[in-house]
């Protein structure tokens, strides 16, 4: 680099530089970016301006402490002054002018800075304006800073501008007077080589490095400092500045702030935190200063040279060197930094913002967040939490433990937030947490007693919590579906074990829950679906080992039995009390409100019931249920009853209501014959005053009755016996038998205190009328009134007993007592009253007896066995040679919706009807062939 | 005291009027089960008392008496099959 030519005429210049000033008198708080870049071709400066790009790049990812980031204009390096105080700098001679003295620089003229430097470690690292204390205007007379524009020498400089914000308004009058004689001045005075000066310039910029360590004023003014660099750099000793400066901040980090950080640093490791975020700081400020002094050499010399890094990067770098990874600070301060972290999660949060967040700043500053704190910190992170969970996962419940896990991911994520880790650590922090608390966790999260209880209590915050929990790490479907499966299995089966008349209940509340909590945290998930259906169908269908027939047919049983209530009560029986008991007639007291409700409660009976694999057992209570409604005229609603039917259809089949319907048919056709009699002669005239209604059942859609032989009163059997002969007449090849044991009747009896109608079944009618034939004081033996009434010994005992001992008592026993005796004698109440005029005795006959129970359950064996054999019959029709477990698994398939048989007993059917055709072979490859007896098939 | 009987329910059922024993001449099953083409008994799968005497599920009649060979006969007694009006 040729040497700077400012021979030309400095007033000249001067004027041009004051013309150019006047175009924009407010120049100096204009902020533009200075043109410092010496003329470069073009590839220097497109490096230049790649490594300027890259510093501002690496200035913006870099969050300095507050305004530390580097200054990009010279105003903002030396910020503008206010116009009363706004003054030329002092600058330095030029360099090869002889005009130019450094032993007389214009300093002279220049009023000393006022204010002393003093270091503001703590404070902003920006340089505050109060420092920088320009002489007072009106003395200032000449800038010679400015290039001569048309300085022959090197182009490099040439072209150089000054920086506008430098540039001071051009002032006429007496001061341009001013100026040229200072210049004068100074060309007379200038004397000494060049070299001379640089010495001397160095010696400034030296004592101001000096002064900057050691944290006092600096004694020449920053602009003038700023100014010797840049003809330091400009008489091309960049390098060996660079290198000075260089070795003296090594020297003062190495040493001075070394020392002064072990000094504060006690034993504790947060001491050695606190003391190397001092040190940082104050470096940091300090660093500042020199950038901003050594600015120059920073954009002309460091920037393009691609080995050397800036100042500020030299000052890092020197940091990193000297303390941050320096083998003894280095590793206390991370585990110092560590074990805030540590202190800052077992307190929730009790370690100080302030204190962490500069460290983290500086780690990242420093450029070893990544590399030396991050790894270390997941590491740290991973093995405290580790032992956390441990911790945690087994000493605490379920609900806890599910708390602590979110409240630890809560917590960890605000943590980073509040410290301002990166969010490739905040985010590699969560994946620990989820890997230490929840996926090593999870046979505990995933224990199906500790599931099972938050299943028991429905605890739906936990339970939407662990979901999302598992679902984190993995498929919450799959490592939620054992413990789901359990609780459905156990839970279930202890309600159906119970055998309670609230089974269907609480099987109801069990389904209705379980939905809930599969609809709501369990977010519908497709195969904890599944497995709800098949655990539900599982145990609702298990062989209950209390049962000794028809296994598995319980449940069926009481849903049927549930439905029964329902269509008889309305949803008056969910309130009320739910057993037998007298209930007023089937008021219309039905709303539209309560006829859908009816409907929600058959829909969700009916939900259980798709469960049921022996629907044959639910038919047969549920034909014996109907027909007691429909006989009885007990039905709530006969819509209820249709939609109950349609819906069954749907379910099942026409097949499966083809007798239930058939039943409604009968009852049709039946008031149609009873219209025909009544309107008849026969029916008129022998009626003696009783109204008759005949239900005609067609035998193989109604459930069988037991015959039960009795003597009705001869009035009465002729007149039946009168409708039998119209009705065969009407229906020729048929013939008519009576089923007495389902009729019942409306009798008057006037009692002493009042007259009554009583509904009484055909058996207690007929013991009644009996008394019509003694006096209302005589009594009557329990044998003559067996003889009389011609019933069985076992019904003559419940029908006296409901007579006499039950509810409302219309005779009464002697002796008194509970039970009905062969002894007893039995006399009319004479002093039977009752607030309500119709009184209903016959419930007896709406009750089912033990004997039908088993009686029913039998039949649905029995015809189980049929329906097995039809169906092997079936199977070996089609194939005529089959396997062995195919034949048997076929077989359950085609009697799987009627009620399945046990494999065992499914085997001594296929025995029965087909003979094995290779009887050496081991059974599971057994053929079986059809049998040639065709007798038994 | 007297007691009367204001109104009764009877319940009775019905079955065709055949020998408990008898069977259907042309499928051999009792009257109280179906044709083999009928699942459901009584009224759905109806019968038919002819004047010879010999009695049938009327769909296994009215199959016979499609054939061409029935010439209208009744299959066990071979005389010209008729009825009973119901
Ligand atoms: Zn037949
Ligand atoms: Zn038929
Ligand atoms: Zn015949």
């Amino acid at each position: 680099m040729s040497e700077v030519d400012y021979r030309k005429s400095p007033a000249s210049s001067q004027q041009q530089q004051g013309k150019k000033r006047k175009q924009s008198p407010s120049a100096s708080s204009q902020h533009e970016g200075p043109k410092y870049r010496p003329q470069h071709n073009q590839q220097q400066q497109q490096q230049v301006q790649q490594k300027q790009q890259q510093q501002q790049q690496a200035a913006e990812l870099e969050p300095l402490p507050q305004e530390s980031r580097r200054p990009q204009t010279i105003s903002e390096l030396f910020p503008a002054v206010p116009s009363s105080n706004s003054s030329r700098p002092n600058t330095p001679p030029s360099s090869t002018t002889t005009s130019s003295s450094t032993s007389k620089r214009p300093r002279a003229s220049i009023e000393p800075t006022a204010e002393i430097y003093k270091p503001r470690y703590t404070a902003a690292l920006s340089v505050p304006s109060t420092m920088l204390n320009f002489p007072d205007q009106n003395k200032v007379t000449i800038d010679l800073t400015d290039s001569p524009p048309n300085s022959h020498a090197a182009g490099s400089v040439k072209k150089m501008s000054t920086p506008k914000a430098l540039r001071v308004p051009f002032q006429p009058g007496p001061h341009s007077a001013a100026r040229k004689l200072v210049v004068k001045n100074l060309r007379t005075t200038a004397k000494g080589s060049p070299e001379v000066y640089y010495e001397q310039t160095w010696k400034s910029l030296d004592a101001a490095l000096t002064a900057i360590f050691s944290g006092e004023r600096i004694s020449t003014s920053l602009e003038e400092l700023y100014r010797g660099t840049e003809n330091l750099c400009r008489a091309d000793k960049s390098a060996p500045t660079y290198e000075t400066l260089k070795a003296r901040m090594e020297g003062y980090v190495g040493r001075k702030l070394k020392d002064e950080l072990n000094e504060r640093a006690g034993r504790g490791d947060d001491e050695v935190v606190k003391a190397v975020e001092a040190a940082w700081t104050k470096w940091c400020s300090q660093l500042n200063m020199i950038r901003s002094i050594f600015f120059y050499l920073d954009r002309s010399y460091l920037l393009s040279a691609p080995n050397l890094q800036t100042i500020w990067e030299t000052g890092l770098s020197l940091f990193r060197k000297h303390i941050s990874s320096d083998d003894r600070i280095g590793p206390r301060f991370l585990r110092g930094i560590f074990s805030l972290f540590e202190k800052d999660r077992q307190s929730q949060g009790a370690v100080e913002m302030s204190l962490l967040r500069p460290c983290i700043r500086m780690l990242s500053n420093l450029n070893i967040y990544t590399s030396d704190f991050e790894p270390k910190f997941i590491s740290i992170s991973r093995d405290y939490f580790s032992r956390f969970a441990e911790q945690e996962a087994h000493t605490k419940n379920l609900a806890g433990y599910i708390a602590e896990c979110d409240h630890q991911l809560d917590r960890e994520s605000f943590r980073c937030d509040r410290f301002q880790l990166d969010l490739s650590t905040k985010r590699e922090l969560v994946s620990v947490l989820e890997e230490q608390m929840v996926k090593k966790q999870i046979p505990v999260l995933t224990d199906t007693e500790s599931v099972g209880a938050l299943l028991k209590e429905t605890d739906i915050k936990s339970l939407t919590s662990l979901y999302s929990l598992l679902d984190r790490v993995g498929d919450a479907g799959t490592l939620l579906k054992p413990a789901w499966e359990n609780y459905i299995t156990v839970h279930g089966t202890s309600i159906i074990q119970d055998q309670d008349t609230e089974m269907v209940s609480h099987l109801l509340e069990f389904k209705s829950s379980l939905d809930k909590v599969w609809a709501g945290p369990f977010k519908k998930n497709d195969d904890l679906a599944y497995s709800l259906r098949e655990s539900f169908s599982t145990f609702i269908n298990a062989r209950n080992p209390k049962m000794q027939h028809a296994n598995n047919s319980k449940p069926a049983e009481m849903i049927a039995k549930y439905v029964d209530l329902l269509l008889r009560s309305g949803v008056k029986a969910l309130t009320g009390n739910t057993t037998g008991g007298d209930r007023n007639e089937a008021e219309n007291t039905n709303v539209g409100d309560e006829d859908a409700e009816l409907a929600i409660q058959l829909e969700n009976v009916l939900d259980l019931f798709r469960f049921i694999h022996g629907k044959d057992v639910f038919e047969a209570f549920y034909k014996k249920d109907l027909a007691r409604r429909l006989l009885m005229g007990r039905s709530a609603s006969a819509d209820a009853e249709r939609s109950m039917l349609t819906k069954l259809k749907t379910e099942c089949g026409s097949g499966f209501t083809h007798n239930l319907e058939g039943m409604f048919k009968d009852m049709e056709l039946s008031k149609e014959t009873m219209n025909g009699f009544k309107s008849s002669k026969a029916g008129t005239d022998k009626s003696n005053g009783v109204d008759l209604n005949v239900h005609i059942l067609s035998m193989s859609a109604w459930p069988t009755y037991p015959d039960v032989p009795i003597s009705l009163p001869e009035d009465l059997a002729e007149y039946l016996e009168t409708f039998k002969e119209f009705y065969i007449e009407k229906h020729k090849g048929k013939k008519l038998m009576w089923r007495h044991a389902l009729a019942h009747c409306v009798l008057k009896a006037n009692f002493p205190k009042g007259n009554k109608e009583l509904v009484v079944s055909a058996f207690q009618a007929v013991v009644l009328l009996l008394f019509n034939s003694i006096e209302p004081t005589q009594s009557l033996s329990y044998t003559s009134i067996m003889e009389a009434s011609g019933l069985p010994d076992r019904e003559v005992n419940r029908t006296l007993q409901s007579l006499a001992c039950g509810k409302y008592r219309v005779l009464v026993k002697s002796p008194k007592g509970k039970d009905v005796n062969k002894t007893d004698t039995f006399t009319l109440n004479n002093s039977f009253q009752d607030s309500k005029f119709r009184i209903k005795i016959n419930q007896i006959q709406l009750k089912e007896t033990k004997e039908e129970n088993k009686e029913t359950h039998e039949r649905v064996a029995q015809d189980r066995q049929y329906e097995t054999q039809a169906a092997i019959i079936r199977i070996m029709k089609s194939r005529k040679t089959i396997k062995h477990v195919e034949l048997i698994q076929q077989t359950i398939e085609q009697t799987k919706n009627r009620g399945v048989l046990d494999v065992s007993e499914i085997k001594q059917n296929i025995e029965k009807y087909v003979s094995p055709s290779l009887p050496a072979s081991p059974p599971s490859d057994m053929y079986w062939n059809l049998c040639a007896n065709e007798d038994v098939i | 005291m007297k007691v009367k009987i204001k109104s009764w329910i009877a319940v009775a059922s019905w079955k065709w009027d055949v020998p408990e024993d008898e069977v259907c001449g042309i499928c051999r099953v009792q009257f109280d089960g179906t044709c083999p083409n009928c699942r459901f008994p009584g009224d759905d799968c109806a019968l038919l008392v002819g004047k010879c005497g010999h009695s049938f599920h009327m769909h296994c009649l009215l199959d016979w008496i499609n054939t061409e060979s029935s010439r209208g006969l009744c299959p066990m007694c071979r005389q010209k099959f008729e009825y009973v009006e119901q």
